[in-house]
């Protein structure tokens, strides 16, 4: 072979230019944006839970009314015995108390046009004697006191021709007028009683912590955990709901080796932001329209309709703990779900740019939502042991601080220059994760055989 | 305008995958970058583009670094692909958007690109219709014993997802991606690999209106004589080195005419012999031949002329770009040996 075309150049290079790349150039981010919420909205799976998420929050107040309102409402059927079938019902009650036959031969048993259906005695046989006696239409009530407890029980003959839900609905009926003449001979007035069902444990509890707490200043532990548990659900929701899209996506364009057209067009910062904020834009419609949704219920259902709202559960998604702190706490709380929003994301990012293979993704998704969990989780414990050195820890050490900090700051755990210092630490955090994505991603990206670890990722700033 | 590419250096760990590799264009034309499986062509091209970090050396586009902000850039990637899910018309327009087409100018390029590889009927659904309908006329299946049918307005056909596409297909619509910009520097790795006839011919007329209209192309393939038929200048590479470069007709002429191709009306398999020339093959007294040079070409055919042998034909030919290959890259077999040999290394 001519030995001018052996080219074996060893020469560095002289070349003045510089060379380096802007590799924080965003140029193209809006297009990449444009381009994937569009496309997230023509997707149907997501046009399908975005819809879902909508009724859902329109519905958890309906649901959460009528089961609460639903309890009395059966209640009251059980009060329903006008047509049991029975004949006889014969009480025999062993205690002291001595059930107000007038009342219940009054009250019950009888047709709308008040014929009665069914005679109430009291039996003085034993209970041995009773049992025997029953006829096929007869039942047989009976109330004791064992072990330091009322117990009513219900007993029918052999071959009787009632039907079990009407024993049930027979016995319950008694036991309730049994434990209303208990508390009226107790003398407890009718006024006494509702107080008293209204939950006394509950309420002293509450009323003994709000003392406490008023007197140190600060927002009661129960109410604190309440927050808690609230606002790391919306950190966890937007977490879990960009996650595997982020990734999802990010590998597809690696495997459908689209990435290289991309990446000859736009900088690899500018792609994956240009996604993240994409998806940031669906996921805040999707919370955005699910408050908007279930403020227009509650207006329903208590202003237009004046339903009641007492004895409705706040449990669920309860979007209220974004108004309890005012201005600055709504703004503090929206702002600490987009960083940790962020956060996430461009983790998923990176890690769902390591991906090779199918089964890759998996894995990747699993370690974000690890990462979110333990915020999340470590949130709910600190809510639930509300110690003072928990809470300062858990507002500075990311992931829990982006799961908590507002609550911890607003319900006064902490003091402002923590919160100060713990979002520049989570700025500070999201900032390095921006730099390492920029170093990596189109390392990654390019990468055929690398697998969605932190260790991948480090490696790949070595180019 | 000129592409400089100096001393291309990159190492995955302890292997170099592209060992100080150098070349440049000088004025429009055909750039080939060949070599094995592995050799490091594209890498090679992903640094000189800029899209993947170097370890070392530089590539310049009119004497600043080349990415897309000095150059417009097309690119046709080896590894090509889609998106699976989103059709294939936002999928364009948003390629065309982010090289910095818009508006009704993207509308036209992609209508005139889509015309000219023949793949109007998979982004636009009402011209798939057209065509089933006039194919359906053509074949007279419009026509019944009574007469015309009444001309019906064509349905509306919903239009194809990408990966309904057949292979070529995708890659023509890679293509057209790749033009939409107009691109100064068009970057073709392997663009007729997978191609039919039909459309490697599409292709290649795309290619030499590019290169009439002064473009300049980077191509690399495994397809020797498509490569042959338009590039001035090559870089062979071979384990991440340059191994042969330069002028496509300079290299040519420094190995000599070599190949004979010799058609006779009886055996002369004697006188070839005599004449210390080596024979390749032999079919019906048509001989592949290996010469030396013109010297020992000329001396059989004046042997062959004085024996009273008369000469079909006597075609004494340089070497091919495919022998320029095998031999400095090794013996490479059609089945791929070399491939095999790499990677059992």
């Amino acid at each position: 072979m001519p030995k001018q075309e052996r080219l074996v150049s060893k020469q560095v290079s002289n070349n003045t230019v510089n060379t380096r790349e802007n590799i924080y150039d965003t140029t193209g981010m809006g297009k990449v944006y444009k381009f994937t919420l569009k496309q997230t909205f023509k997707n149907k799976s997501y046009i399908f839970s975005f819809i879902l998420f909508v009724i859902i929050m329109c519905c958890l107040k309906p649901i959460n009314y009528f089961t609460s309102k639903g309890g009395q409402a059966s209640v009251e059927s059980v009060n329903n015995v006008s047509n049991t079938g029975a004949e006889h019902v014969y009480v025999l009650d062993k205690t002291d108390i001595g059930l107000d036959l007038m009342y219940i031969n009054t009250m019950a048993f009888r047709t709308e046009s008040g014929e009665s259906t069914t005679t109430v005695s009291i039996s003085d046989k034993s209970e041995e004697e009773l049992v025997k006696s029953l006829t096929p239409k007869d039942i047989a009530v009976i109330i004791t006191f064992e072990d330091n407890a009322y117990k009513v029980k219900g007993v029918i003959s052999e071959g009787s021709e009632i039907a079990v839900s009407d024993l049930d609905n027979v016995t319950d009926f008694i036991k309730q007028s049994f434990a209303d003449t208990r508390t009226v001979k107790a003398g407890v007035t009718e006024d006494d009683l509702n107080i008293l069902q209204k939950g006394i444990s509950i309420n002293s509890t509450e009323t003994q912590e709000s003392f406490e707490a008023k007197n140190s200043g600060s927002v009661p532990q129960s109410t604190f955990m309440m927050f808690l548990i609230t606002f790391s659900v919306f950190g966890f929701l937007a977490t879990s709901m960009s996650t595997s899209y982020i990734i999802a996506s990010v590998t597809e364009e690696k495997q459908s080796k689209l990435v290289e057209s991309l990446l000859v067009t736009v900088r690899p910062m500018a792609l994956l932001l240009g996604k993240v904020l994409a998806m940031m834009t669906y996921v805040l419609l999707l919370l955005l329209t699910g408050i908007i949704a279930s403020f227009i219920v509650d207006f329903i259902m208590f202003d237009i309709m004046k339903l009641e709202t007492e004895g409705i559960s706040t449990g669920g998604i309860n979007f209220q703990v974004f108004t309890e702190f005012g201005i600055p706490g709504a703004i503090s709380m929206v702002f600490t779900v987009v960083l940790t929003y962020l956060i996430c994301s461009i983790l998923s990012g990176m890690l769902g740019s390591a991906c090779s293979k199918p089964e890759d993704v998996q894995s990747a998704t699993g370690t974000v939502m690890m990462f979110a969990m333990v915020g999340y989780m470590g949130a709910v414990m600190v809510g639930g042991i509300d110690n003072p050195t928990l809470n300062l820890v858990a507002a500075l050490v990311p992931p829990l601080s982006m799961y908590s900090l507002p609550i911890i700051y607003f319900c006064e755990r902490v003091d402002l220059v923590f919160f100060i210092l713990s979002y520049v630490i989570q700025i500070v955090l999201l900032l390095l994760m921006v730099r390492l994505m920029a170093k990596t991603y189109r390392n990654l990206l390019l990468a055929d055989s690398s697998t969605p670890k932190l260790k991948t990722i480090f490696k790949a700033t070595k180019g | 305008m000129s592409l400089v590419v100096t001393d291309l250096y990159k190492k995955y760990g302890e292997k170099t995958v592209v060992d100080h590799i150098s070349f440049s264009m000088e004025k429009p034309g055909v750039y080939a970058l060949l070599g094995t499986n592995g050799a490091g062509k594209t890498t090679s091209i992903r640094m000189t583009l800029g899209m993947l970090d170097k370890d070392g050396g530089s590539a310049l586009w009119d004497g600043k670094p080349l990415n897309f902000d000095n150059c417009n850039i097309g690119y046709l990637a080896e590894e090509r692909g889609l998106y699976p899910k989103y059709s294939l018309l936002d999928q364009i327009k948003y390629f065309g958007e982010l090289r910095g087409v818009t508006g009704k100018t993207l509308d036209d390029r992609i209508a005139y690109w889509a015309k000219r590889l023949k793949v109007e009927e998979y982004l636009y659904p009402e011209k798939a219709a057209e065509l089933i309908e006039k194919q359906k006329e053509e074949s007279g299946e419009a026509t019944s014993l009574l007469g015309k049918k009444p001309v019906r307005k064509p349905k509306k056909k919903k239009p194809q997802s990408p990966d309904q596409l057949s292979k070529g297909n995708q890659q023509k619509i890679q293509f057209l991606i790749a033009m939409l910009s107009d691109p100064e520097l068009l970057v073709l790795d392997e663009p007729f690999s997978g191609l039919d006839p039909v459309n490697t011919d599409i292709l290649k007329e795309v290619v030499r209106e590019q290169i009439a209209a002064g473009k300049y192309i980077i191509m690399s393939s495994h397809q020797m004589e498509v490569v042959e038929e338009f590039c001035t200048d090559i870089t062979i590479l071979n384990r991440s080195k340059a191994v042969v470069q330069g002028n496509l007709n300079d290299i040519k002429k420094q190995y000599g005419r070599v190949n004979l191709t010799l058609k006779v009306e009886k055996d002369v398999t004697d006188i070839i012999k005599s004449c210390g020339v080596e024979i390749l093959s032999e079919k019906e007294y048509e001989y592949k031949l290996k010469v030396t040079g013109d010297e020992q070409g000329n001396a059989l055919l004046k042997a062959l002329i004085d024996k009273g042998i008369t000469v079909v034909r006597f075609d004494l030919s340089e070497l091919t770009l495919h022998e320029i290959f095998v031999k400095n890259v090794g013996a490479i077999d059609a089945d791929g040996n070399a491939e095999a040999r790499e990677a059992g290394e």
